[in-house]
Parts: structure tokens; C-alpha cells; sequence
């Protein structure tokens, strides 16, 4: 059955395997990968949110040096990033539940994304601060402020203005992880699609919407990194 | 018990061999188009440079689980018939090599001007100038990106798994079948990881320090 090309890709209708693309199939199926990028746009935007509290506590705790807390966060920032997010996904979805917590997929990504980019996030924080020169700290305790306010009113203020442009390209990143996803049965872009090409075989029309989606979506981000980084960027 | 996670410790190990084995060829290859790639932009040569971009930029932007479905289902449809394994390592080196030019670019333009200045007059030309003065400097400046890098990826390589390769998160992934300890296997498979990761974390952060120390003041 042949399908009509749109008419702004006539400049392919000659190649081969473009004019046999089957857009019919593309464009009823839209609705679903529209789904597929609400999911993944929602538990990015929930996992962002809980990771920036985590990293941010974890990362301060390890910059101000506090005794045992600091040391919990270097190991929890070490074994997160040191071992792949598929078996911390794993572990929290089918491990937990031999300790009788049992999560739904949603929990379980949520969970997982926040604990693997916090870790990131950690990092981030931690450095911002500790870029912050010494003299401010001696600035904020001559003027009689205690530890609280130094950090409060001095420290984190300027860092924040570092910590900005890699919080960016860590929700990049971010959003590149939930496209593994899937393997909870979370279904969100890219198992829309595996979903599609399993049900349809037509692979190619099943992964083109997604890809191009992403592409939009992650380069814009690349681009506002970009211009970020040069804006805020530290002054070396 | 021991017995157990003897056992369990001895089949995962075959997996694992898998996953280095991997994770090394799929290095070597990404950093030839790595190599290759940051040349071409940080040299700026005319067309090339753009579409080394546009790649850069597709690489980047493209999740690793999209890439390897996508290579995977859509290839077969056009008549290319890979196994698991090649379907794999290209994805990993698509992925990587993106990354990796990156770093490549960033390394050889900071070094400074004045090198590649010296090189122009000692009469070198710029196949020599990037030969012998500019990449020998670069390479120093790259060893801890790429060691980053490096943690990426065989990281990634775990998500290979999702198409039947029996690396060691598949491995463990069917051992969980088998034998219900889910919790005691992925630890154990976290270990693996941790194992070659770790040292080379801070590796990257003891390289990056030394050279820090060493003035090379404008890092990527």
C-alpha cells in the first residue's frame, strides 16, 4: 500500500528507503509518543527536583567537611558512580522487594534516578563551594557571623552562581537516563517505541519519532548549557 | 552459603570477562574516530568540521538505550545483518567516539598558541606541527577525560544486556531466575563494577590534579 510522502520531504523521493517510509503509520501513532514523552519528561522534572535536595545536602555535607556525615556522602557519591544505573535500577526494583519494600515502576525510577543523579549533583555542589576562596570565609567570620550564616549568606550565594551551568548538563544527562527506563516496564519514549516496533515491525517508523524527539529535546538543552556555561563560567 | 556466593562470584566473573573485553575494544575504536574527529575540528578543516559537529551533536544527544534499538531493529530491516556483539561495540563506539572528539578538541586547542607558533617557525608543516609538538602535549592534557570517559563506558556497557549479550548484568539478571537472591547477586554484580571503576575515578581526579599543579592553567 503506498503512502503519500509530505510534501517538504519531496527532496528524498529519491532515495532509497525514504519514499518507502510508512508516514501513515508515524503520524497515528503521534499520540503515543507524545504519552511516551509526557512520562519521560515527568519523572525527569520529579527526579530532577529530589536529586538537586539530595546532591545539594550530600554535596554541602562534604564540602564543610561535618565529621561521619561527610564520609557517609563520599561513600554513597563513590558506589553511585562507580557502578552502572541499570543495576541500581535493578537493585532497587527487584532487590528491595526481598526486603519486603516493594515499589511501583514509577517509585522505583524516581528512586533510582534520584539517588544516581544526586550522587552527580553532589559533585557538582561540592566543587562549587569548595572554589569559593578562603578570604571569604575569613570576611564573613571577621564581620562576627557563625557557621550558619557564613554558609548561609556568603558561601552558598556565590556558589550558586557556579553551580548553574553544570546543573544543566546534568539534567541532559538526566534525561538521557530514563530512556533505560523500560526495563521496569516503565513506559516512557523509548520503550513507546519498542512497544511499537514489537507490535507493528516497522522498526523504522517505530524509533524515528522518538529519536528525533530526543535529539530536539537534548540539544536545546545543549545549547542553553552552552550559553550558560559562557555566561556564568568560572574565570580562569 | 560460601559455597553460594562462590559460585555466584565464579559465574558472574565469565560475564565479566565479557564486559572488559568490551569495554576495551569499544575504546580502542572510539578513540581512533575520537581522535580522528577532534582533529578534524580542532584543525577547523572546511566541510569536514561540520559534519564531525553535526555527529558530535547527534552522539551526544542520543540516548545509549535509543542508539543500541535503534542500530539493532532498524539495520536488520534494511538488509545489514549484524550479530549482537558487532551491533554493540558499534553502538558503544557511535557513543564514546562523540564524547571522546570532544575531548580531543578541547585538549589540543588548550594548548597554547605560542606552540603551534614555535612549530610554524621551525618551518614544520601542519601534519609535523601536530605530530610532534601539538598531540604530545594534548595527549597529557586528555589522560583524565578519558579516564572519565573510560568509567562511561563500561558503565554503558551494562546496558548491552537489553539485547542479549551476556555480559555481567545479564548474567546476573539470569541468575536472579534461577536462584532468589536478587539483592546478594546485584550487590555482587555492583562489586564487579566498582571493582575497575573506582580506581579509575581516582585516577582521573589524581591526573587532573597533577596537572593543575604542572600550570597547564587553561584545562578542558
Amino acid at each position: 500500500m503506498p503512502h503519500p510522502l509530505p510534501r517538504c520531504f519531496g527532496i528524498f523521493a529519491g532515495v532509497r528507503g525514504v519514499d518507502r517510509v510508512n508516514w501513515h503509520f508515524i503520524m497515528s501513532h503521534l499520540p503515543d509518543f507524545g504519552e511516551g514523552l509526557k512520562v519521560t519528561l515527568y519523572v525527569s522534572l520529579v527526579s530532577m527536583g529530589f536529586a538537586f535536595v539530595t546532591g545539594g545536602l550530600a554535596g554541602t555535607v562534604r564540602a564543610l567537611r561535618i565529621p561521619v556525615l561527610s564520609s557517609l556522602s563520599g561513600g554513597y557519591v563513590a558506589f553511585i558512580r562507580s557502578t552502572p544505573l541499570l543495576v541500581q535500577l535493578y537493585m532497587i526494583f527487584y532487590g528491595l522487594p526481598s526486603l519486603h519494600i516493594v515499589l511501583t515502576p514509577f517509585c522505583a525510577s524516581v528512586v533510582a534516578l534520584t539517588l544516581n543523579s544526586g550522587a552527580y549533583i553532589a559533585e557538582i555542589v561540592r566543587g562549587a563551594i569548595e572554589s569559593i576562596q578562603r578570604g571569604q570565609w575569613e570576611a564573613a567570620m571577621s564581620l562576627g557571623m557563625n557557621r550558619l550564616q557564613q554558609v548561609r549568606l556568603v558561601i552558598i550565594p556565590q556558589a550558586a552562581r557556579n553551580v548553574i551551568p553544570p546543573l544543566v548538563g546534568q539534567f541532559s544527562y538526566l534525561i538521557k537516563d530514563t530512556s533505560i527506563l523500560g526495563v521496569v516496564s516503565l513506559v516512557e519514549l523509548t520503550q513507546v517505541s519498542a512497544n511499537l516496533q514489537a507490535a507493528s515491525f516497522l522498526p523504522l517508523e517505530s524509533f524515528i519519532p522518538s529519536l528525533f524527539l530526543y535529539e530536539v529535546l537534548i540539544i536545546t538543552l545543549l545549547v542553553i548549557f552552552q550559553k550558560l556555561e559562557r555566561r556564568f563560567g568560572f574565570e580562569a | 552459603m560460601i559455597e553460594l556466593i562462590r559460585s555466584i562470584g565464579l559465574t558472574l566473573c565469565h560475564g565479566f570477562v565479557y564486559t572488559v573485553v568490551l569495554s576495551i575494544i569499544s575504546l580502542i575504536f572510539a578513540l581512533v574516530v575520537g581522535l580522528i574527529g577532534g582533529i578534524i575540528r580542532a584543525e577547523k578543516i572546511p566541510f569536514l568540521e561540520w559534519m564531525v559537529l553535526s555527529y558530535v551533536y547527534v552522539a551526544r544527544a542520543t540516548p545509549f538505550p535509543m542508539i543500541l534499538f535503534t542500530v539493532y531493529f532498524v539495520l536488520p530491516a534494511f538488509g545489514i545483518q549484524l550479530t549482537n556483539i558487532q551491533t554493540a561495540i558499534i553502538c558503544l563506539v557511535f557513543h564514546s567516539g562523540g564524547y571522546i572528539t570532544e575531548i580531543v578538541r578541547r585538549s589540543i586547542q588548550s594548548i597554547t598558541k605560542g606552540q603551534r607558533e614555535a612549530a610554524m617557525a621551525l618551518g614544520m608543516n601542519s601534519y609535523q606541527r601536530l605530530r610532534l609538538v601539538i598531540l604530545p602535549q594534548a595527549f597529557r592534557v586528555m589522560l583524565p577525560p578519558l579516564a572519565g570517559q573510560l568509567i562511561l563506558l563500561v558503565k554503558d556497557t551494562s546496558v548491552i544486556s537489553l539485547i542479549g549479550v551476556s555480559e555481567v548484568t545479564r548474567v546476573a539478571r539470569q541468575m536472579m531466575q534461577t536462584i532468589y537472591q536478587p539483592l546478594g547477586i546485584l550487590a555482587l554484580t555492583a562489586i564487579f563494577y566498582f571493582v575497575v571503576c573506582y580506581p579509575l575515578g581516582l585516577y582521573s581526579s589524581y591526573a587532573e590534579r597533577r596537572l593543575f599543579s604542572k600550570g597547564f592553567g587553561n584545562l578542558p
